[in-house]
């Protein structure tokens, strides 16, 4: 019914409704929640094989000896191009020919020895310092491809970085996996597959694998050359060398010097000084890295418990690396219980 | 090693505290007088130590010379090499003449020009000590702020008078011959071209600014060994200095240096760094 009033909307006017007599729902059922594992055993390893990562090349000096190694390929390389190795060849030569000068005006004018004592041991020591000069200069020849492909590995001086990274990474990701959030599991074990792929991927980015078989081979070719004993050898040679040089310049210039002994001592006298300045400067650099190479020569050593070179194996180890730690943040991984899938 | 590190210390140590003594004397002086300022129990020379061209009379040498010594020489007998350029006692000596300085000073540095040798390998440095041949090529001596060897920071060179007898801090007396240069210096400045991890050396320096700012460590020394000695006569101006300084690393290593500076001290303010 309705019902008007004057100048008002009109209103609808019903009776009461009754009381519904509803029945009850029934309980609205839900399937249980599948039980999720956390992989106690991966989790815990990949922490202690981060852990170990991490500490491993600080504790082993590996910062040291790879900056050691880095130091020695940088300061070597002045002398390991062609044009350097030719100019060296050239000193020798110079030298070889002062030396066979100086014997031809001593038998032309019947030189007694003792009359120039440096000139005497020049004599009597230059064939020795020939062939000395020519094994060293040709050992370090022999050691340039090898050297080229050692200087060739890109970031040398940065693997134990890229170790003590990849092991912190680790660290980071045992624990998320072991102990942290579960919702943060997943990223967390891709960044840790991330540095690990990073970490097995950088030997060959980094021609690494070419360049450590090249390093082994460089170490053992300069062998001869790296040792104090060398050094001691090319001082005394120096010292020769210097005091034949003191005598041809100043009291043996009252010999008459003719022909071409003559022109090859003056050759000797007036290449002097750049001929020692190359001297000096590759006996210098072979002292100043003795220690480098020994430092080179233990990185080599490391593995050799196990029958392998150090330098050899070390691609492989970052696989290793690489590898494991992607494994143990896969298998870290939270799951479901075999049974309720 | 462990015996090598402790004579290491030690040397250090020794250095250390000489260099303490005379950066004392040299910090808490006032100055007394023109060219000298009390230092410690001594006096602090400032100015030109001019020096005395050397000369030799036979095997007696007077002045400013300079002799090298062979590995595992000893320093009054010898061997010692013989420049075929000198001489001087068969060559075993080098005479020394002052450059256009007149000699060295002290309290600032008398820094290697640049380029520092010709084509030839000479060098070109003529402030302390004309160039002089040695095996064919001239050398000389510069005394420089960063050491030109050794790449570590050494102090300008300071001489102290303790009633007449003389002690000096020459870390910084470095020698230049055919494109080389040794450190010749006494005490010897502790050496910073050591393999380095990228890193390392902010590393170090963030290590030792902690060090001594929060666990009262002492600054790592920069120099070890002693300095040199002499004697001064305070009337008359008139000084010795003389020193041997071990040549370490480079071609030379392992050779010594027998060096005699004699000559008079003229007082002064310090002259500026450089040549």
């Amino acid at each position: 019914m309705t019902r008007r009033e004057l100048g008002g909307p009109p209103t609808l006017v019903a009776p009461a409704l009754g009381a519904l007599d509803l029945p009850t729902a029934p309980p609205v059922t839900r399937a249980a929640a599948a039980a999720v594992v956390r992989p106690k055993l991966p989790a815990i390893a990949l922490l202690c094989f981060g852990i170990l990562l991490t500490v491993g090349p600080i504790v082993g000096g590996l910062f040291s000896k790879v900056a050691a190694g880095k130091q020695m390929i940088d300061q070597f390389q002045p002398y390991m191009t062609e044009d350097t190795l030719a100019r060296y060849d050239h000193d020798i030569a110079i030298l070889r020919n002062g030396a066979a000068g100086v014997d031809t005006v001593y038998k032309r004018q019947h030189l007694a020895p003792g009359r120039f004592p440096g000139l005497d041991t020049f004599r009597a020591q230059s064939a020795a310092i020939d062939n000395r000069s020519q094994s060293l200069l040709q050992q370090v020849e022999a050691s340039r491809a090898d050297y080229e492909k050692v200087a060739a590995i890109g970031g040398f001086d940065r693997i134990p970085f890229l170790i003590v990274i990849s092991g912190a990474v680790a660290v980071y990701g045992g624990c998320v996996l072991r102990f942290g959030a579960r919702r943060r599991s997943r990223s967390t074990a891709l960044l840790v597959v991330a540095v690990a792929a990073a970490v097995a991927a950088y030997p060959f980015i980094s021609h690494f694998q070419r360049g450590a078989t090249a390093g082994r081979h460089m170490l053992s070719g300069l062998s001869p050359v790296m040792t104090a004993t060398q050094v001691r050898q090319l001082q005394e040679d120096f010292i020769v060398l210097v005091t034949a040089d003191g005598e041809l310049d100043t009291t043996f210039r009252a010999v008459p010097q003719t022909g071409s002994a003559g022109r090859q001592i003056h050759t000797f006298v007036h290449e002097w000084p750049p001929l020692s300045a190359d001297f000096a400067s590759l006996v210098g650099t072979i002292n100043d890295n003795l220690d480098n190479y020994l430092a080179l020569q233990d990185l080599d050593t490391l593995t050799n418990g196990v029958g392998v070179s150090g330098l050899e194996s070390f691609p492989w180890i970052l696989v290793g690396i690489g590898a494991t730690i992607a494994t143990l943040s896969l298998a870290a991984l939270p799951r479901r219980r075999k049974e309720d899938r | 090693m462990i015996s090598r590190f402790n004579a290491m210390s030690r040397t250090a140590a020794a250095g250390l505290a000489m260099t303490a003594a005379l950066t004392l004397a040299a910090g808490c002086g006032g100055s007394s007088s023109k060219g000298t300022s009390a230092a410690g129990s001594g006096k602090q020379l400032i100015g030109l130590f001019r020096l005395t061209p050397g000369a030799a009379h036979g095997k007696q040498l007077t002045g400013t010379w300079f002799r090298m010594l062979q590995p595992k020489g000893d320093v009054a007998t010898g061997p010692y090499m013989v420049n075929g350029d000198s001489p001087a006692d068969g060559g075993r000596a080098t005479l020394l003449t002052p450059g256009t300085s007149g000699g060295l000073r002290t309290n600032a540095y008398q820094s290697q020009p640049a380029p520092a040798f010709d084509s030839r390998g000479n060098s070109l440095a003529d402030s302390i000590t004309k160039p002089t041949k040695f095996f064919g090529v001239q050398f000389s001596i510069s005394t420089n702020e960063v050491d030109l060897q050794t790449k570590t920071k050494v102090a300008p060179p300071t001489v102290v008078d303790n009633n007449g007898r003389l002690t000096a801090n020459l870390a910084s007396w470095a020698a230049s011959w055919n494109k080389q240069n040794f450190n010749q210096g006494a005490p010897k400045p502790v050496s910073s071209t050591g393999a380095q991890a990228p890193g390392q050396q902010e590393a170090t320096r963030v290590f030792d600014w902690v060090s001594h700012k929060y666990l009262n460590g002492a600054p790592k020394p920069s120099v070890s060994g002693t300095g040199a000695t002499g004697t001064y006569n305070a009337s008359t101006g008139a000084f010795v200095l003389q020193w041997t300084s071990l040549i370490v690393d480079g071609p030379f290593a392992g050779f010594t240096g027998i060096w005699h500076l004699e000559g008079t001290f003229q007082p002064g303010s310090a002259g500026p760094s450089g040549q």
